[in-house]
């Protein structure tokens, strides 16, 4: 980048405009030097932006929030580089314009991503899942030539339970189960609207007593039965609590609190790594899958930095980091840093709850998805909450 | 006249059972945190407990880039810090301001009042979109600074108010008929009478800012304080890490305050002596 | 002094005050009043302006339930720390007698505060949980067979939570009233044979009113606008105004979270003007 004497002026007058506000803004020069990211603690990780820095030379200056909304909000108030969010998000943060299109011929890797992440079905015949399906949703043209986000992990929620306490043969388990009266008093449900009336929709579907076209994206009258149904449960004290955060179904599971809820599967390893028994369920209907990635901030300043960054996510490092937490990586990078035991049981399934990677890309029933009647749902669930 | 006595001896004893079994409640989660800070590596921040170490205690030393405690921790005291001070300073003007009724002082009562009535996210959001209209950068030190006071400020103004409320004017009229100034009269009578009360005032400013997530959440650039990097771990397991941190607050603070309480004494004691030894 | 001086020298002291709240807090507040008004559902600062957020707000029961149960929340935390603040504080001040065992009993009570309040709330979980503390030693004592859930993730545990956070704010104003007291005058009404319980609701209770007042004051602005101990303890199941707004935060309805806002901080001016008519604490000195 050639650097001209208009850019060492003005350089050189914010440097000293920084220094007598005594402000946190740098210098333009440095900027090449430092990556404003948004995300939360659980890709954030410590071991992957240490590697980051050491082979890119830039520091990454994190902004963590467990809320999905507040750090798609950061973009607004603060600048920022990149934001690492879920397609749900995702969509929210392009519709508000608060990012851009990256140029996918910058990301060479992205290529040797599934069929799921091209199509948004794993093969031609596979369920396309219902919702915000990356897959369909990332592209930027038509062409595919440019994207909203690069989606670097991503994971299938189903069924955590306690096999001391729920039976479960085979390991197989319907949605239907999160309500089955046995176990009131210690199950926990996802205490986000657009996510908890997601899981009780599975539910319900999957027990009958919901016949919803796409349980994603319900109707006002879904909706209804929906909270009547979680309002009855709630009276009958079903729900020990409900959940937020990772961290907070770690705790009331290790803690046995609950013994049955849905769950991710890095939460089933935190809990067992306790002591405590855990499994992940194959469930009857299918899974809810989410991905998260990078998106390109419309106010980003280092955009060359932003690009290491998206590459350094699919290079392979990070996503075997992750994949030992119990994330999947979209593209097999990974492979590079991983012995093959590690692969044939992170990725084939082998001794591991749920079966490999293709058979579950193969079973996706619902996509976390931020509802078009949300503003409903906030309302029932409201109801909920205050019944 | 016995049984006076020992119905007063009753009355104490079961306002001091009160007192102690509140305090109980109080420590005993402060004691449950220090037991579990000790678990072992796979322990979380429940029970069952697994093994015993110092496993946490070395895990918050260890210097990380993003679950790094210690920067934030020191920005968080340096915080509180200045919010104890101008907290303390501010109370102590605007109650000795009220004394006087001035015009506007109802409204001035509800101006300051108003910091615990706004609801601290939507203040800070509040704070961060005008700053990004205004052109400022957020940090933790300006914007939050700013916005932490904003909610320490009503607590230390209503402790003055308490502290004031029955202060007897005439004391200080009658340093005034001794032909001291204000400023005289203000230093050495008024003040020493309502330190209590600014010392009330600083505790609020130090402990609530320290503690404040609400507010600091928007209003901070990207170098975080404490609570907020505390409320991002709940993203991840929740480690133990953090009960490391409370046991050491705890025991740092109970060090503090035997140091100082030991100065105390000891300057006492000198100038104790100091005094018999010039009397003699 | 004379008077205009004298208010000249007090505006002069009210200034910083007045002058940080107005840059630091009205002008956030106003932010949030206007977004209130907003009728689009994007985040969008040209957004046109009205009422709809507000009738909306009116027209749903549940939201207006809501409020009342706030209120109500409200009421049971002053009821309770009113009557443990005072004894704490009674205790403190006029059982104690050596000042080294009163600072060592304030500081008691001070220091677990020093804790973040997040680290805290994170413990009262093995405290109050099935598994936790109280629950081993009631099945050690045999008091009771199973594990007692009532505590942990429900009204009733938020409201242990909340008295454990709070007491001390009702308290310390107390404190400090009970410390203003000349000691001569309940020496005079006991001289005049006046028994202890006459001379305590006769001459102390009205004398630490304002003390109590301003205690009480602060409990209900801060239990009116809790919101994370009421999800953390309460297990996200129960919902009072504080969290609303952070819900609805989270979902995008900014302007409908700029209502609800708006309607917490008229109740809580509506409170706090209602309790100053018992007693008028911004009168400061003897009367």
């Amino acid at each position: 980048m050639k650097i001209t004497r208009r850019d060492v002026l003005k350089g050189g007058a914010l440097a000293a405009g920084a220094m007598a506000l005594g402000g946190p803004s740098h210098p333009a020069f440095a900027q090449g030097k430092e990556l404003n990211v948004v995300g939360a603690t659980f890709n954030l990780r410590d071991v992957i932006l240490q590697e980051f820095t050491k082979r890119a030379g830039i520091t990454v200056k994190p902004w963590l929030s467990p809320s999905a909304q507040a750090r798609a909000d950061r973009l607004r108030v603060a600048p920022v580089d990149t934001l690492e969010t879920g397609a749900d998000f995702m969509k929210y943060a392009w519709d508000d314009k608060l990012i851009v299109p990256i140029d996918l011929s910058r990301v060479p890797n992205w290529k040797r991503a599934p069929r799921l992440f091209w199509e948004g079905q794993e093969t031609p015949t596979s369920p396309v899942g219902f919702g915000d399906n990356p897959g369909r949703l990332m592209y930027a043209d038509k062409e595919k030539t440019k994207a909203k986000y690069i989606p670097y992990m991503y994971q299938f929620d189903s069924v955590g339970y306690n096999p001391d306490k729920v039976p479960a043969p085979n390991n197989v388990l319907s949605w239907g189960e999160l309500f089955n009266p046995k176990w009131r008093g210690k199950v926990a449900l996802y205490g986000i609207d657009w996510l908890g009336i997601l899981d009780a929709a599975m539910g319900m579907q999957a027990l009958g007593l919901l016949k919803a076209k796409d349980p994603a994206n319900l109707t006002e009258k879904e909706v209804d039965t929906v909270i009547l149904f979680l309002k009855e449960k709630k009276k009958e004290g079903h729900f020990r609590a409900l959940w937020k955060a990772f961290g907070e179904l770690v705790n009331l599971m290790a803690a046995q609190e609950v013994w049955i809820a849905d769950a991710w599967w890095p939460v089933v390893v935190e809990v067992r790594k306790k002591g405590v028994p855990c499994r992940y369920a194959e469930a009857v209907e299918g899974y809810r899958a989410w991905a998260v990635g990078s998106c390109l901030s419309a106010t980003a300043k280092n955009i060359d930095g932003a690009y290491e960054w998206f590459n350094f996510w699919l290079e392979g490092f990070a996503g075997a980091e992750q994949s030992k937490l119990g994330f999947y990586s979209p593209v097999d990078s990974y492979k590079k840093y991983l012995t093959p035991e590690q692969v044939r049981e992170l990725y084939e399934g082998v001794g591991r709850d749920g079966g490999s990677i293709a058979a579950r890309n193969a079973k996706i029933w619902t996509w976390n998805t931020k509802p078009a009647k949300q503003e409903y749902y906030t309302d029932k669930w409201n109801e909920f909450l205050a019944s | 006249m016995i049984r006076w006595q020992t119905r007063q001896k009753v009355v104490k004893g079961a306002l001091g059972g009160v007192t102690l079994l509140f305090l109980a409640y109080q420590w005993f989660p402060m004691l449950t945190m220090a037991v579990l800070s000790f678990t072992g590596p796979n322990g979380g921040t429940t029970f069952p407990m697994q093994d015993v170490s110092l496993h946490w205690y070395r895990e918050l030393l260890r210097v990380q880039m993003v679950d790094d405690f210690k920067p934030p921790m020191l920005r968080s005291l340096l915080l509180a810090l200045a919010c104890s001070v101008t907290t303390a300073a501010l109370s102590l003007a605007a109650a000795q301001a009220m004394r006087a009724r001035f015009r506007g002082n109802g409204a001035f009562f509800y101006l300051i009042l108003l910091g615990v009535m706004a609801p601290g996210l939507l203040v800070g959001f509040g704070v961060a979109v005008v700053a990004r209209i205004l052109g400022l950068p957020l940090a933790w030190y300006t914007t939050t600074f700013a916005v932490h006071i904003v909610w320490t400020l009503p607590f230390g103004f209503l402790t003055m108010l308490a502290a004031f409320n029955r202060f007897d004017r005439r004391l200080e009229e009658a340093a005034l008929t001794l032909r001291a100034n204000r400023w005289t009269t203000f230093w050495r009578i008024t003040f020493p009478l309502v330190l209590p009360g600014v010392i009330g005032a600083g505790l609020f400013g130090f402990t609530l800012s320290y503690d404040e997530f609400a507010r600091s959440f928007f209003s901070t650039g990207s170098e975080m304080t404490l609570p907020l990097v505390i409320f991002a771990q709940f993203d991840r397991q929740l480690q133990p890490t953090l009960y490391a941190i409370g046991t050491a607050t705890t025991v740092i603070s109970l060090t503090t305050v035997a140091v100082f309480a030991i100065l105390f004494r000891l300057v006492r004691l000198r100038t104790r002596a100091a005094v018999s030894a010039e009397t003699q | 002094m004379n008077p205009r001086k004298r208010s000249l020298v007090s505006h002069v002291l009210a200034l910083p005050s007045a002058l940080w709240m107005l840059g630091a807090l009205v002008i956030p507040t106003l932010f949030i009043v206007w977004v209130s008004f907003w009728t689009t559902r994007t985040f969008s600062l040209e957004s046109p302006l009205g009422l709809l957020n507000y009738t909306k707000f009116f027209n749903r029961p549940t939201y207006v339930k809501l409020l009342a149960d706030t209120v109500q929340q409200s009421l049971l935390l002053m009821a309770i720390t009113v009557v443990l603040g005072y004894a704490i504080a009674y205790f403190v001040v006029m059982k104690v007698r050596q000042p080294a065992l009163q600072l060592g009993l304030f500081l008691a009570l001070v220091i677990p505060f020093w804790t973040s309040v997040l680290i805290r709330t994170i413990a009262w979980i093995p405290f109050l949980g099935v598994t936790g503390v109280i629950n081993q030693a009631l099945l050690f004592l045999r008091v009771v067979d199973e594990p007692v859930s009532v505590f942990l993730y429900s009204r009733t545990g938020i409201t242990l939570a909340q008295v454990s956070f709070y007491t001390l704010l009702a308290t310390g104003p107390v404190v400090y009233t009970l410390r203003n007291i000349p000691p001569s005058l309940p020496e005079a009404a006991r001289s005049l044979k006046a028994t202890p319980l006459r001379v305590f609701w006769r001459i102390t209770v009205p004398l630490t009113l304002p003390g109590i007042l301003i205690g009480q004051i602060l409990v209900f602005l801060n239990v009116m606008a809790d919101f994370a101990t009421a999800s953390a303890i309460g297990g996200n199941k129960h919902a009072f105004l504080g969290n609303i707004v952070i819900l609805l935060y989270d979902s995008g309805q900014l302007p409908f979270a700029s209502v609800i806002a708006v309607l917490l901080m008229l109740c809580m001016l509506g409170g706090v003007a209602a309790l100053l008519k018992v007693v008028d604490i911004r009168r400061l000195g003897v009367p």
